[in-house]
């Protein structure tokens, strides 16, 4: 019997459609994964059921009746509970607080009950069989303990369907063998729970089904017993390359940056070379480190261990000044908080890495300084009224090309492209695509992250895959395809030539966004 | 797209229109008001805080609040005042020193928010008490008076009989940090800083040597705001410091400074001492108490908050 | 939430048995005198519950007082009130049980010793309030801040009734700081009795402060002089801003040169003020005059006095003893200095 079932939901945001017609159906009592790239639409999915969001069209039956939406409200009343992957708690309140906090069952005004909460606390963490004191601050807590209580918090509120948003990214092994025991018994207890993760092994342990998506729309609901990892795989990436990218020389031989040993950061044991107008592409999931592995290599983080050369030189920087000044500039991933200086004019934002070059003295020249404006403004070709338009009335496209022109400004020759294109819309795309390829010829080198797997298998010659702040592997372009570098970066054991298996170990702390 | 543009206008010349507004109301209210004495008077009144809320703006535009500032002033005051009385060195010698140490206080301030990883002001919170009990353990409680007449001519003197040197003095800092502030790339990597430390960092920014000049800079202007307080009333003393703290930051908060840094004009600053200024003169000229002055700054703080937050919503 | 509880009650009971210990834990030694008290009135037993003993001047009269009353053969003690009318409650209990026989109380906040020194009456204890008054008490040791002003007037009217004789208006600038209390207080006594004392006199215009501050005042004599150039008099309520005033008009930008038809009259201040006071003996600064009270020697003095007085039946039933105000103008300067005490003007060779 189904508890829940999902008919034709679609929502979009500006520019991009997350959900695209899903229907899926959910049955009493069972365990069902729901997995699927980055930006398969898993998250939407979620805040939809639990009332976060509005979907645009379509409809949600539960408990026989249909719903346009859900609210939080309606979702609470239907004994519908979700553990983010961020917790939400109060850190400095007790264990038993938390529990209560909003779960009240009298309305109105009243004092708290402390004692009959306690009890209770004291009963549900009996349940749960883990060694949790009641009047422990939740500070004091593991991340799984945490995790934990969330879930005794949804069993206190009498919860029927329980959604997990990767329950175990950061938790041990014996801490998962726990939460799953606490799974299966909530199971056994007829309720429902929908669990997303990357790890993919895991999910042959635990679920009953799997919901596969890709894109924003609904592939595959496959018993467990049906398939195997492989398959699992294919569904997930299956799709055809569609978009075009502009081409692309092939690189040089020369050397330009050596990477051996790297760690540091979240990141371990990382090795890789870049040649000479080369573009480098970094595949992984979220949590990965990719991120952190590029601010590893451009001094902004601190480094552990390992070696950066450049042009054969070894370069033993601790800052991105540094790193500027040896020549690498970086792109990063987040535009707003880290890219650029929303309150402040284009001209402004492009000259800022480099205004001792373009100063007599302490005295900016303003001739100088309009003059590189106005040459990176029509090199990136940014679309702008003038350069002393605030950036943040510019697109996100526009923007991203501001953040670029700022580092080209600087004349590096090695340049790392953080999520180049996230948010961007597909024609803008092409642009920063072109501009990737154009400063490949000039004979630039380029390292990109990107979680977008037609766009790294698009413009890459080379790439490198992480996995938990490892590196799982590194294809050549003969050797691309979706699958490997797929299975590489879920730490899939049975990948080919991959011989490192996943130990179910991740740090805590990592990956935690989503 | 014009009323958007009138809208900011307006904000960007609320401050010059209500200072013009409250001298005009000040000189039909009171005959003695646009005399050149008094004139002259309010000048004088307001060149230290001139030069204060030129520090204050330095410091909110880095991203921070300094509330030890007045203590600063205390120190050093009474630092230089005691050097002289008791003859330990000669005057300018007196001065350079007192500048020198309020530089260090204020680097003190700045190393201690980067090494306790904390705010600025929370920071400041503690180091102001420090300096409190430096500038007591200085001035023993006492209050130095009857500074040498030499002392006083670096405030007082009148060139020509009318120009007051303190206003010569501030008006050339006010050049100078003006210049620096909108004119080298140092000032331009304040803003930077200021406005987003994380970019700033990632564009290659030195955040840290940027941010300790800033300290140094704004300490220096401490440092001269106590040089010029002090010759203004031919003594110091502990607590003449404190009081001014909060007119400084009001005199920014006034001209649209914001909180979060990176933003800040200097004229806007100038603007609104005098604002402050004027009020103060011209209230206490027509006869009104002191009361009715808090209600006056409190009503027209809100009214430049509701004017800026309206020209923010349009830009 | 109840942890929180529990620990905050635990915490104050804490505080609450250490406060309670502290003044029992300090032994006091039944000295002779005490076994032989008898109505000679031999040196007796005398606590001082203080407000506090977190400034300078707390210590320093705390430690002037058991040294006076010691040299004169009394066994004293000292508890700090903390801020906190617990702690003085429980204090004041001690020294009941203690049977001490004179009690000083300065109470943090008025009316909360009311009961407690009530029972250490009916216990035979004589209750001094000091600077504080309680509901009900045998003596009482207080400043007369409006007495201060009306000297301050007097003083200036020394110097009014010479200088200034042939004026026919005296005009009075008056600064004042109403934001306190105690400087209201007196403020109001100088407008109320000026015309009184030193019937010339004019108040023409009243500048108020917000800060006790030397800059405040040279900011309030620029202001004074600009719209009224024609002003004999200052007074002021404290002495940073007289300090201030002067300083301004001294000062090398100063509209004033002339002094002699000119003055400034302040109150409390110390040596800050000694050198402007000595070249207003020549007309060369306007600062002529303040009032201070009477040193902390002279307090213990007469705090002997009324521990004394209040035991043999000379001060019973709220008898209120008011610190001696000193008068320095530049002709007592120099016995102040030396002595710490003015004799050469009292406060008797004033009014009727």
């Amino acid at each position: 019997m189904n508890v829940l079932e999902l008919r034709s939901i679609t929502k979009t945001y500006p520019g991009v459609t997350a959900l695209d017609g899903v229907s899926v159906s959910f049955a009493s009592g069972e365990v069902h994964a729901i997995v699927g790239e980055n930006g398969a639409g898993k998250s939407t999915l979620i805040k939809v059921i639990s009332g976060a969001e509005r979907p645009d069209s379509g409809e949600i039956a539960i408990d026989g009746g249909s719903h346009k939406a859900m609210t939080p409200l309606l979702a609470l009343e239907k004994g519908i509970a979700v553990v983010y992957q961020e917790l939400i708690q109060f850190d400095a309140l007790t264990v038993a607080d938390n529990l209560f906090l909003g779960a009240s069952d009298r309305g109105g005004l009243h004092a708290v009950d402390d004692r009959g909460n306690r009890k209770r606390a004291v009963e549900i963490l009996r349940e749960f069989n883990c060694a949790i004191s009641p009047d422990a601050l939740m500070r004091e807590l593991s991340v799984a303990n945490r995790q934990l209580v969330e879930i005794a918090k949804a069993v206190l509120k009498k919860a029927r369907i329980l959604i997990m948003d990767e329950p175990t990214a950061a938790i041990t092994v014996e801490e998962q063998k726990c939460l799953f025991a606490n799974i299966r018994r909530l199971k056994a207890e007829g309720v429902t729970i929908l669990y997303i993760s990357h790890r993919l092994e895991e999910l042959f342990e635990i679920c009953d089904r799997v919901t596969v998506m890709r894109d924003g729309k609904y592939v595959a609901t496959k018993g467990i017993g049906e398939i195997d990892k492989g398959v699992l795989i294919r569904l997930m990436v299956g799709r055809e390359l569609t978009n075009q990218y502009p081409a692309k020389e092939p690189a040089g031989d020369e050397v330009m940056l050596e990477v051996a040993h790297l760690s540091g950061n979240g990141v371990e044991d990382i090795s890789f070379t870049l040649r000479r107008g080369e573009i480098l592409g970094f595949a992984g999931l979220v949590g990965a480190g990719r991120t952190e592995l590029m601010h590893l290599v451009f001094g902004a983080a601190h480094r552990t261990g390992g070696t950066v050369r450049i042009r054969g030189k070894e370069l033993a920087h601790r800052s991105p000044s540094d790193a500027l000044k040896a020549g690498i500039g970086l792109i990063p991933e987040d535009r707003k908080w880290q890219g650029c200086f929303v309150d402040k004019p284009v001209a402004w934002n492009i000259t800022v890495s480099n205004l001792p070059k373009i100063s007599r003295g302490l005295v900016v020249d303003r001739k100088k300084e309009a003059a590189l404006a106005a040459k990176y403004r029509d090199a990136m070709q940014i679309r702008t009224p003038s350069l002393d338009q605030l950036v943040v009335n510019l697109s996100g496209g526009n923007q991203q090309k501001v953040v670029v022109a700022k580092m080209l400004a600087v004349e590096p020759d090695i340049l790392i492209f953080d999520e180049p294109t996230r948010g961007i819309d597909v024609g803008t795309r092409y642009d920063i695509y072109t501009i990737m390829v154009d400063l490949a010829k000039q004979g630039k080198s380029i390292l990109m992250v990107s979680s977008d797997m037609e766009e790294l298998l698009g413009m890459s010659e080379r790439i490198v895959v992480l996995h938990e702040g490892k590196q799982t592997g590194t294809l050549e372009r003969a050797e691309f395809s979706q699958e490997l570098v797929m299975a590489l970066a879920s730490g899939a054991d049975d990948a080919a030539g991959c011989g490192c298996a996943s130990d179910g170990t991740a740090e805590a702390g990592e990956g935690t966004k989503d | 797209m014009k009323k958007t543009n009138w809208t900011v206008w307006v904000s960007n010349l609320s401050l010059p229109i209500l200072l013009i507004a409250s001298v005009v109301t000040f000189a039909l209210l009171n005959d003695k008001f646009l005399t050149q004495i008094n004139l002259t008077n309010i000048l004088v009144q307001n060149m230290h805080i001139t030069v204060l809320s030129t520090a204050v703006l330095i410091l909110m535009i880095i991203g921070g609040i300094d509330l030890s500032i007045g203590f600063q002033i205390s120190v050093v005051a009474v630092l230089i005042a005691r050097t002289i009385k008791e003859g330990i060195l000669p005057i300018w010698a007196a001065i350079v020193l007192g500048i020198l140490v309020c530089m260090v206080l204020a680097l003190f301030n700045g190393a201690m928010s980067r090494i306790l990883k904390s705010h600025t002001m929370i920071v400041s919170l503690g180091t102001m008490a420090v300096f409190q009990g430096l500038s007591f353990l200085l001035s023993q409680s006492k209050t130095y008076g009857g500074l040498p007449k030499e002392y006083q001519y670096i405030a007082q003197y009148r060139i020509g009989g009318w120009l007051p040197t303190s206003a010569v003095i501030t008006l050339v800092l006010v050049l100078v940090v003006g210049w620096f502030l909108k004119r080298t790339y140092l000032g331009r990597h304040l803003y930077a800083v200021g406005d987003n430390p994380e970019a700033a960092r990632l564009a290659g920014l030195n955040v840290w040597r940027i941010k300790y000049l800033a300290y140094l800079i704004a300490g220096a202007l401490v440092g001269v705001t106590a040089v010029l307080l002090s010759s203004r009333t031919g003594s110091a003393d502990s607590g003449m410091g404190p009081d001014l703290t909060f007119t400084g930051i009001t005199a920014c908060v006034l001209a649209g400074v914001a909180l979060k840094g990176g933003e800040g004009t200097l004229w806007k600053v100038v603007v609104a001492v005098f604002v402050l200024g004027v009020l103060a003169n011209g209230m206490q000229l027509v006869g009104l108490g002191t009361y009715p002055q808090y209600i006056a700054k409190g009503a027209i703080m809100l009214g430049s908050l509701y004017l800026s937050n309206r020209s923010q919503k349009a830009a | 939430m109840k942890r929180f509880l529990t620990v905050l009650v635990a915490v104050l009971a804490i505080a609450l048995l250490a406060s309670c210990a502290a003044p029992t834990a300090t032994p006091t030694p039944t000295t002779a005198p005490q076994a032989t008290a008898t109505p000679t009135l031999a040196p007796g037993k005398v606590a001082f519950v203080m407000m506090g003993l977190n400034n300078p001047f707390f210590v320093a009269l705390s430690e002037a007082f058991k040294a006076g009353f010691e040299a004169q053969g009394w066994t004293a003690d000292v508890t700090s009130g903390e801020f906190n009318p617990q702690t003085q409650i429980a204090a004041v209990e001690n020294y009941i049980a203690q049977k001490v026989d004179v009690l000083f109380v300065w109470e943090v906040v008025p009316g909360s010793l009311d009961t407690v020194t009530q029972q250490a009456m009916d216990a035979g204890i004589k209750v001094i309030a000091f600077v504080q008054e309680l509901a009900n008490y045998d003596a009482a040791m207080k400043s007369d801040d409006a007495k201060v002003a009306l000297d301050e007037v007097y003083l200036a009217s020394l110097w009014t009734s010479t200088a200034l004789k042939d004026l026919t208006t005296i005009n009075v600038a008056l600064i004042t700081m109403d934001n306190t209390a105690v400087c209201k207080t007196q403020a109001d006594a100088i407008k109320a009795n000026l015309a009184t004392i030193i019937p010339t006199a004019k108040i023409v215009t009243t500048y108020d402060v917000t800060a006790e501050s030397v800059e405040a005042g040279v900011t309030a004599a620029e202001n004074i002089y600009t719209t009224h150039p024609e002003v004999n008099l200052i007074l002021t309520v404290n002495a940073s801003p007289a300090l201030g005033a002067n300083n301004y008009f001294t000062g090398v930008s100063s509209p004033m040169t002339d002094f002699t038809k000119f003055g400034i009259f302040t109150i409390n201040g110390s040596t800050e003020l000694h050198e402007a006071i000595a070249a207003s003996g020549t007309d060369k600064a306007p600062l002529r005059g303040t009032i201070v009270t009477a040193g902390i020697e002279a307090t213990i003095g007469d705090m002997l006095k009324l521990a004394n007085g209040t035991r043999d039946g000379t001060y019973k039933d709220k008898f209120t003893m008011y610190a001696e105000n000193l008068f320095i103008n530049a002709s007592t300067l120099d016995e102040y200095k030396s002595t710490g005490t003015v004799t050469s003007i009292k406060e008797s060779q004033f009014g009727k």
